[in-house]
């Protein structure tokens, strides 16, 4: 899933060890969500919503376009 | 740091894992009554009773243990790997059965399907975690 978590940290001036720091969980769990190899849990999506005071569609992209919501 | 923190309690308890498991491989060792080839005799029931008790133990305590102190891209390598492994086993079992049946491979192995499964699960695991 895309996503704009690399930019918003480095304008924040955070390393991914320090931004994992925050959220609770490794360096690599954060590196691996900023290139799309993880899609993060939901709680964890809220975790990082609030941490940068943003809503989880401003952060995350889902590629699907329109309001995306499907049955 | 964190990672370093969490690293640290991860090798602890692979650790006690290894340590669970050499003390399995010489109370097994040190209770077989004919020594018919490593793995071939028998153990008294006691013996095995303890090592059931001590293989529950230490793998339910171990996983548990090692959840609470790994994140979610862990725990989602142990997924994929768990699920990798036990696919594999499902689909190979049964054409090692027939290819048995056929008369052209030896007899479908517990031992041997054990070890496939831990290897994949590991190799899979590995796989998902550092691509």
């Amino acid at each position: 899933m895309k996503n704009r978590l690399r930019v918003m940290r480095a304008e924040r001036g955070w390393s991914q060890a320090e931004l994992g720091g925050r959220l609770g969980v490794s360096r690599q769990a954060v590196n691996a969500i900023e290139t799309g190899k993880h899609d993060p849990s939901l709680p964890l999506a809220f975790r990082l919503a609030r941490l940068f005071g943003m809503a989880i569609e401003e952060i995350f992209e889902d590629g699907e376009g329109g309001d995306g919501w499907r049955v | 740091m964190l990672e370093r923190r969490q690293k640290r309690r991860q090798g602890r308890i692979l650790m006690a894992l290894m340590v669970a498991g050499g003390v399995m491989g010489l109370v097994q060792s040190l209770t077989e009554q004919d020594g018919a080839g490593l793995l071939q005799g028998a153990i008294p029931i006691w013996a095995a009773l303890l090592l059931a008790v001590l293989w529950l133990v230490s793998v339910i305590g171990g996983s548990l243990w090692y959840k609470r102190h790994s994140d979610e891209l862990d725990q989602a390598a142990q997924i994929w790997g768990m699920a990798a492994a036990g696919s594999l086993v499902l689909l190979l079992y049964p054409i090692w059965y027939l290819f048995w049946r056929a008369g052209t491979v030896i007899e479908p192995n517990g031992h041997i399907m054990f070890g496939i499964l831990y290897v994949v699960m590991l190799a899979a695991y590995l796989a998902k975690k550092f691509r």
